[in-house]
Order: structure tokens, then sequence, then C-alpha cells
């Protein structure tokens, strides 16, 4: 090896880059050459002082402010999850379906002429219930909408097409309710609110999911 | 295919004691429930870091800022992810890389920015040794560099990173990376004349 050939590869030859027999011919070539010793001493006092500049600085003002007002949404979303308010929501979601299942009349568990019970629909406990659901399920609507700006693409679309699930199954929970006001002992209504009470609590789990996600 | 982040290829000098990771692990706990105390606390210990990175790689103290910002936002964001199995600095500083080299990359073909003489200051420390103007010096050449072998001579011989990890990150071939690091050492010798 002459000296532009190791020249050529000092740089490999510092770094420990070269095959074992290119790295003993460098060596060689070190070992009778001053000049390229010379170099090669010069290379690596230059790579020290690189390695060692200081790789910490400040910057010139304070930057978590900026940072504070942009992770504050999903922040908000994160406390109101682990707060467990949507725990509160499925647990009367769950309360609202449980009680119009057990007030539907079974089909054939009356005897003929027996006078049917008013349904659970509009007690004073289901409406509760139904209320605390209510609040849970857009209190975690709110929440994850204020996280729109962190989430990726996917999860925005499915975040749109659950809004809009949301809307459309509260249009179908008013009409029944409003069928059920005229003819509050139709099973065919209560068994139709029961289910989209349970369509509703499916959305809400499908809500914790996204917002476990993001 | 796992990457080795940078600061694992020059560990810390000082383990630290366990004290301090533990609360770093409290601290990082309570972030992912929401505290933004508790992140905030993770960002002071480890903005100095992520700025100097960023500042070498983006050359300008204000785009530096932004990016800075862009790191930590996008940290919370993934904090989720974290399992403390390393250090939060350890887990946090790739993506300050990545975040750093993909602004760099978006901005490659728009313009060229130079690190003013100003911005240099964020590097002193009064604590310097006698002679500390070789450090400002290098910083100088360095702010000169072209982009890339900019980038290239920061992750390699600066921060510690290998070819194959640089080319993974910046989306260049093991060969261009070397070349550019080789350049760039050139370049910065002559400047300083050594």
């Amino acid at each position: 090896m002459n000296c532009e050939g190791f020249r050529q590869q000092l740089d490999d030859y510092v770094d420990g880059l070269l095959p074992e027999r290119e790295h003993q011919d460098a060596e060689l070539h070190l070992g009778s050459c001053a000049d390229c010793r010379v170099e090669e001493r010069r290379l690596r006092v230059f790579l020290a002082e690189a390695s060692g500049l200081r790789r910490e600085a400040q910057p010139g003002r304070d930057l978590w402010p900026g940072i504070a007002e942009r992770i504050e949404p999903r922040a908000k979303l994160l406390r109101f999850v682990r707060r467990g308010g949507w725990l509160v929501g499925v647990a009367a979601a769950a309360a609202v379906v449980f009680a119009l299942v057990q007030a539907r009349p079974r089909p054939g568990a009356l005897p003929a002429g027996a006078e049917l019970r008013p349904v659970a629909a509009g007690s004073v406990d289901i409406e509760r219930a139904e209320a605390e659901y209510v609040r849970a399920t857009n209190q975690l609507l709110q929440a994850l909408n204020a996280s729109r700006g962190s989430m990726s693409p996917e999860a925005q679309k499915e975040m749109a097409e659950l809004e809009t699930s949301v809307n459309a199954i509260d249009d179908a929970l008013r009409d029944v309710k409003r069928a059920l006001e005229t003819d509050p002992q139709n099973n065919k209504l209560n068994r139709m609110l029961a289910s989209t009470h349970q369509k509703k609590i499916d959305l809400l789990l499908k809500l914790i999911r996204l917002s476990s996600q993001i | 295919m796992v990457l080795t982040p940078g600061v694992g290829a020059r560990p810390e000098t000082n383990p630290q004691d366990d004290e301090r990771r533990a609360r770093e692990r409290q601290r990082v706990k309570e972030a992912q429930e929401g505290n933004v105390a508790a992140y905030e606390e993770l960002y002071r210990d480890n903005v100095g870091r992520v700025y100097g990175l960023c500042l070498r790689l983006a050359g300008d103290a204000t785009l530096a800022e932004e990016l800075t910002q862009d790191v930590f936002v996008r940290a919370w964001q993934k904090l989720g992810g974290f399992r403390g199995a390393s250090a939060f600095s350890t887990w946090l500083y790739p993506i300050a890389v990545n975040t750093a080299l993909s602004e760099r990359r978006s901005r490659a073909r728009r313009s060229s920015r130079f690190l003013a003489t100003d911005d240099l200051e964020a590097f002193e420390r009064p604590e310097r040794p006698p002679g500390p103007e070789r450090g400002i010096d290098l910083e100088r050449a360095l702010s000169q560099l072209p982009p890339g072998a900019r980038a290239i001579f920061v992750l390699h011989d600066i921060e510690g990173f290998k070819h194959g990890e640089i080319a993974q990150r910046t989306g260049v071939a093991t060969g261009t990376s070397k070349a550019q690091l080789h350049r760039a050492r050139r370049l910065l010798r002559e400047a300083l004349g050594r």
C-alpha cells in the first residue's frame, strides 16, 4: 500500500471499518510512513474534538407554553378515560337495557285476559340511568373531538363514522320513545328500544377503544 | 429492525442514581395518565439535548425551537406506547432525530439555511477549559457544511450513530452515508486548517 492508497482508506481505517486484510496492510504502511502517521494522528485528534462537542444547548425562550397548549386536548381525554367516566356510562347503559328487557313481557307468558304492566321505559330510575349514560357518552365524544388534531387519518375517519352513528342512534331512540308514549305496551317497540340501547353501548365501547389508541 | 438509539452508542458516563430513574419512571406513568405537569418535568430534563440536536441539524435557532416543540408533542402522542424498557431520553432521542431529519428533507429543495453566529452562543458554557474557541470554530465550520453532509457528520461523529442507522433514518444508501461523512470531515478539516 502506498500513501495515496492509505489516504483513501484513512477514514475507514480510523472508524474500524476496513476488512481485516486491508486493515493489516494499512497498519504495515503506517509503520513505515511518518507522514501518514501524522495524518492519521491529526484525524483522530479532530474526531476526538468533534465527539467532545457539547451536545446540549438551551433555546432562547421557554418552549413549554407552546407545547402545553398543543398537548392539552389529549391530556384532557386521558384524564377522562383514567377517571373511569366511561365505566359509569357503560354501567348506566347496561342498567337501562337490563331494566327494559326485564320489563318486557315475554310472549306467551301472560295468561289470557291478564293485564299488561306498563313498561319501565318511563320509570325514574331508568331515566336517571339513561341521563348518566348520555352524559358519559357526550363527555367522551367531546374529549375525542378535542383530540382530533393529534389523531391519525385512520382514527379521524373512524371518529367521523362513529359520530354519524351516534347521531343516527340518538334519532332512533327519540323515535322509539315517542312511539312508546302513544303505545306503551307495544312489545315490538320495547324490544326495539332495548336493542337500540344495546347498539349505543357497542358504540360507546368502540369510542373507548378509539380513545385508547390516540 | 430494532434501531440502537444514538445515546446508546455513547453511554452515559454517569449511570445516574436509582432515585432519579425511579422518579423519571413515576413521571412517565403520570404523564401517560394525562398529567401535564409530570410531562413538563420530563421536558425540562430533556429539552437541552433535544434542542442541541435540532439546532445542529436545522442550522437555524428559530427552526430548531419549532422542531423541539414538535418533538415533545410527537413524544406525547406516542407516550402510551413507551413501556419503560429504557430511559425516557433513550426512547425520546430517535423521535428527535426523525423529526429533525424529516423537516430537513422536506425543506431541502426549498432553501439552504445557515447557522447565525449568535446561535452558536447556545452551545457555549462558562466552565469550558482554556482554549474553548476550538469548539466554537468547529461549530462555525460545521454550520457552513452542505446540509446533507452536516447531518451525517452530526449523527455519526457527534451523536455516535452507525452508518446503517443513519442510512435508515435519512433514506440514503450506506455507501452514500460513508461518502458524505468523509466529504464532511475533509471540508471541516480544510476549513479549520487541520
